[in-house]
């Protein structure tokens, strides 16, 4: 009678709903809730996540439309839906359904019928800033009392400028027009945004899909629904990403293909000088708009790099030789040119880099390269790449595959560090041994309490990291912010610096401290990747029992708990003397007494470590 | 497929009951899936495969089967039947 349950899960997995209409997907998810014990005991990977959804409308549909795509994204979201028009009651009353819900994440859906208060016509900019201001302190407010009773985070839509220009052209040349205020407002909120909150750009999603189309005006009168309900897809894929970055399921790198992707024409065929990235030729324009394009995703942090079957040598001669090719040897972090197959080069590229497979993404002209990547290499995202180069661009922004959840100093400079990596790995080449080639790092390292300001590199660190994670807990930066005042915990990050790059923070710990029992337990311990075998973990190790010392306690405990990626650090704990105390399946306890710990030997640059208490 | 059949096929989607049949005169009252919520989608539904827009008026009159078809042949030009 119903829907065979595979074709359910097939149809969430290979996410070939994202085409379909608003009404089918709502169809979908009707689906998906009659059966979503069968799908959850089928798919245990899924990250249950607790979801809340209020507005000052209808959310009904918004929260039908949302749940076949956060499945896709991994994400089982256990629903709340809040009241028509509930949004402050359910927040103002601190009894009310939401709280006892807990959500994990608070979707609050609010839109332009919600701003009754506008400057009149003809009054100074100063004035209509004093009155965004105190709209804007008003809602900080309001969410800062939700925060102080929910460890929730919170997803808030901006405002979508309705398409109502009640002064026409005149609109973009007052200060006190409408449409004015509601930009201030905006830009006033995200200038006040406590950490906690995180904007839905529901103004640029209304812009890019169209405003005439986005505003239905009887939609609204008949069901409250806040906008057309065509529209629901594309605003379900975006609140769906921006939760799955925030749990740490993002990628990091583009791997391009050449011939035809980033220039016209076959290279072996044509020869550097016959290659299309002419300025003046619209094909030509389109391959060096895609090239630009590349940069930008380089400039904001996403490594590059190149997986072509090509000959090495002349593949990168056009990138440090052609005159008009925009992007550079340096700008790529990872060059394959080969004959081998796409799949090996690929994994290839992932172990270079040291990143997961499922931290990439691949760009590739030719379709049978494409579908051969999608089978052999399920994880990787394999973008849709449409036939004109002209659309290349929007093909790779519109598939929202680099959404992050937030955005740091050590992402924009990673390219150079991974850069310089190169060179040191040259250094390792001709050090005499490992201990001598660490030393010739010149590393310098600095363990402390984690500060305010560098609580959302903390947070990011806990929820990317995979391989050098012990427990592989999650926290939100809501959750670190408490941690971080809470006298029972202590936050460490770690900071370092070599003769080649400033790697900002490497490496985050949380510990639990129970005075009763003099025992400190190592709740968390993640480090990048791109730091280890530098004996960093021995220097925090050190660092640790030292810390235990001044303060009185006798014992530290340590936990191993198995992921799919963490093998790396099975056996830490053993190696420093902590002795297992508990074992199962998927984890294995551990505890030390300090008087038994042996320091270990590390080659760090003393001067700079910071120790202060 | 008549109009008919294919207003059937999009409530059997909407409502997940594959064995649903309906006719003019099948109404809010027989279907208990037939809720204020999903007869938006409904409506939705029908106007984009029809591409007709029903106004406030019409839509937040529909009770029945037949009063989705009768709009639909008031709105919808004639084409001819293949």
């Amino acid at each position: 009678m119903t829907t065979d349950i595979k074709t359910i899960e097939n149809t969430i997995f290979s996410k070939s709903f994202y085409s379909w209409s608003a009404s089918e997907i709502m169809g979908l998810s009707r689906k998906i809730i009659k059966n979503q014990s069968e799908i959850l005991a089928n798919h245990p990977e899924l990250v249950q996540k607790r979801i809340a959804i209020c507005g000052t409308c209808n959310i009904r549909f918004i929260s039908s439309g949302l749940i076949p795509f956060l499945m896709a994204e991994g994400i089982f979201p256990l629903i709340f839906e809040g009241k028509f028009n509930g949004l402050s009651s359910e927040i103002l009353s601190s009894d009310s359904d939401l709280y006892a819900f807990d959500p994990d994440y608070l979707i609050a859906i609010t839109d332009y019928r919600d701003i009754h208060e506008f400057p009149p016509y003809l009054t100074s900019i100063e004035k209509v800033r004093e009155t965004a201001n105190r709209r804007i302190e008003e809602s900080v407010h309001f969410w800062e009392y939700f925060h102080q009773r929910c460890r929730s985070k919170v997803l808030l839509t901006n405002i979508a400028i309705p398409n109502r220009h009640i002064l026409g052209g005149l609109e973009a040349n007052l200060v006190s027009g409408r449409d004015v205020f509601l930009r201030i407002l905006n830009l006033t909120f995200l200038e006040k945004k406590p950490t906690f909150l995180t904007f839905l750009d529901q103004e640029a999603l209304s812009a890019d899909f169209g405003k005439d189309r986005w505003f239905d005006d009887s939609e609204w009168f008949i069901s409250k629904q806040p906008f057309a309900l065509e529209a629901i897809p594309i605003f379900s894929l975006t609140i769906a990403k921006q939760i799955a970055a925030d749990i740490g399921k993002i990628r990091k790198c583009l791997i391009t293909d050449l011939d035809n992707t980033l220039w016209g024409g076959i290279l072996g065929d044509d020869g550097i000088n016959g290659i299309n990235l002419d300025p003046n030729d619209p094909i030509g324009e389109s391959f060096l708009d895609f090239q630009k394009t590349l940069k930008l995703y380089k400039d904001r942090g996403i490594l590059l790099a190149v997986c072509s079957k090509n000959d090495p040598v002349i593949a990168k001669e056009v990138f440090q030789k052609h005159p008009t090719c925009i992007l550079k040897t340096e700008d790529f972090s990872a060059f394959i040119a080969n004959w081998e197959d796409k799949p090996i080069n690929i994994q290839k590229i992932a172990s270079q880099l040291n990143i997961g497979l499922d931290s990439l993404v691949f760009f590739d002209d030719n379709p049978a390269e494409r579908d051969l990547v999608k089978k052999v290499l399920p994880m990787v995202q394999v973008i849709d790449v449409p036939e004109d180069p002209a659309e290349f661009s929007m093909a790779l922004i519109r598939s929202h595959c680099f959404d992050w959840g937030q955005l740091t100093v050590e992402d924009l400079n990673r390219s150079e560090t991974l850069r310089a990596d190169r060179k040191r790995s040259e250094l390792g080449a001709i050090a005499l041994n490992y201990e001598d080639y660490l030393k010739a790092l010149e590393m310098r390292i600095s363990i402390a309490k984690a500060l305010p300001h560098e609580l959302n590199r903390f947070t990011q660190l806990i929820n990317k990291t995979n391989q050098f994670n012990l427990r592989t807990r999650r926290y939100n930066e809501s959750e670190i912010t408490a941690m971080a005042t809470d006298p029972d915990k202590v936050l460490l990050r770690v900071t370092l610096q070599d003769k080649f790059s400033d790697y900002g923070i490497i490496s985050a710990i949380i510990l639990n401290l129970d005075h009763s029992r003099k025992n400190i337990l190592i709740d968390t311990w993640v480090m990048s990747c791109r730091v280890f075998k530098r004996g960093i973990e021995d220097e925090v190790m050190n660092y640790l029992i030292a810390f235990a010392k001044d303060n009185g306690f006798q014992t530290v405990e340590g936990e191993y708990v198995c992921s799919p990626r963490n093998g790396l650090v099975a056996d830490l704990y053993p190696r420093y003397g902590f002795k297992m105390v508990q074992q199962s399946d998927i984890s294995k306890k551990y505890i030390l007494d300090i008087n038994d710990y042996v320091p270990c030997e590390t080659w760090f640059n003393f001067e700079l470590k910071g120790k202060e208490s | 497929m008549t109009d008919l059949e294919k207003i059937q096929s999009i409530m059997r989607d909407i409502f997940d009951n594959e064995t649903l049949e309906i006719d003019e005169s099948t109404s809010a009252e027989d279907i208990a899936e037939w809720d204020s919520f999903s007869n938006i989608q409904l409506i939705a539904a029908a106007e984009q495969h029809f591409a007709v827009k029903f106004t406030t008026q019409e839509a937040i009159h529909i009770r029945t089967v037949g009063d989705i078809l009768n709009l639909i042949r008031q709105k919808k030009l004639p084409v001819d039947k293949l």
